[in-house]
């Protein structure tokens, strides 16, 4: 063997490992899922508020939305992984953060409030800059600019977040809810059904 | 003279396409056929006979199961195929410092 030859095998080598090392396409059923049920809890609490039903039925609200939001999460992992096409350590680690920034939010919004450390006005933009580091992570491990754009757009709220009062954070909560969970999550799955057609056809040419 | 030792180069892994495929499957912890053949660019008939030199040779294993009532097979890397994937890379970069030292 020769040194070119060896050579060109280790470059070669090399970027196979490379192209498969990186996640998948997100399909964006999670950030659909997750801002219809967090923009469901949001509107819930806007006419709590309203209606000057605050404290219990707030807290009722949103341990209802999470656990629904966290039992349909099961069931598309659990479908998800019976169809995955391969494991990579990437996808492992997207999975992952969204768990641990999961978690994150869910401790902020019932063991802060609760304990009277992080009052009702910082629960949204705190949330909203968690989202925004998890969409970061993600965004990076699947080389994805788009996934950027959502990351800093969360940050970017989270700190206009900061400056409302009231029954504005909520609103506007709301707002970036659809602009960076839903609108996202639609743009994904399209964008996820389009590159499995693509392979179709490719696959329906190579036959 | 080059220290190079042709008996060193692990027959089953030294072919284009079965170092591929390890490769691919060193980058993930499982993959399927359809996932490997389309990172390989192989076809279906030649990948078939390259997994089973693979898996003859006890460097990778596989899984059949059933999607969606479609049969799947799902390859990983075993322990073994690990070690000699290794050996073979750190035998390709002894012959390149090899080289470049008999120059």
């Amino acid at each position: 063997m020769t040194n070119h030859t060896a050579e060109s095998e280790l470059i070669y080598i090399k970027k196979i490992i490379d192209d498969s090392r990186q996640a998948t396409l997100d399909n964006g059923k999670y950030y659909i899922l997750w801002g219809v049920v967090v923009g469901i809890a949001s509107i819930l609490t806007y006419f709590g508020v309203k209606q000057r039903l605050e404290g219990n039925f707030i807290n009722w609200v949103w341990m209802n939305c999470i656990v629904i939001g966290w039992i349909f999460s099961f069931i598309f992992m659990f479908k998800d992984r019976k169809k995955e096409r391969n494991k990579t350590f990437a996808g492992k680690m997207i999975g992952h953060t969204w768990v641990g920034a999961g978690i994150t939010m869910a401790v902020i919004a019932f063991v802060g409030i609760p304990a009277k450390v992080i009052p009702y006005d910082a629960i949204c933009p705190v949330i909203a800059a968690v989202a925004g580091g998890a969409n970061y992570i993600s965004s990076r491990l699947q080389k994805s600019g788009f996934i950027l754009i959502v990351a800093i757009g969360w940050w970017i709220g989270s700190g206009i977040l900061f400056y409302l009062n009231g029954i504005d954070v909520i609103l506007a909560y709301g707002i970036m809810l659809s602009l960076f969970s839903i609108v996202p999550g639609i743009v994904l799955y399209y964008r996820w059904k389009k590159e499995l057609s693509d392979e179709s056809l490719n696959e329906v040419k190579s036959a | 003279m080059s220290e190079f030792d042709y008996q060193k180069i692990d027959e089953v892994l030294h072919s284009r396409i079965r170092t591929a495929i390890m490769a691919v499957l060193i980058s993930v912890e499982e993959a399927d056929f359809k996932f490997i053949r389309e990172k390989t660019n192989a076809t279906d008939g030649n990948l078939s006979v390259h997994l089973k030199k693979l898996e003859d040779a006890g460097y990778i294993k596989v899984k059949k199961n059933f999607v969606d009532r479609k049969p799947q097979s799902v390859y990983n890397i075993t322990n073994k195929g690990h070690k000699a994937f290794e050996a073979y890379i750190l035998n390709l970069e002894s012959i390149i410092k090899n080289n470049k030292g008999a120059k």
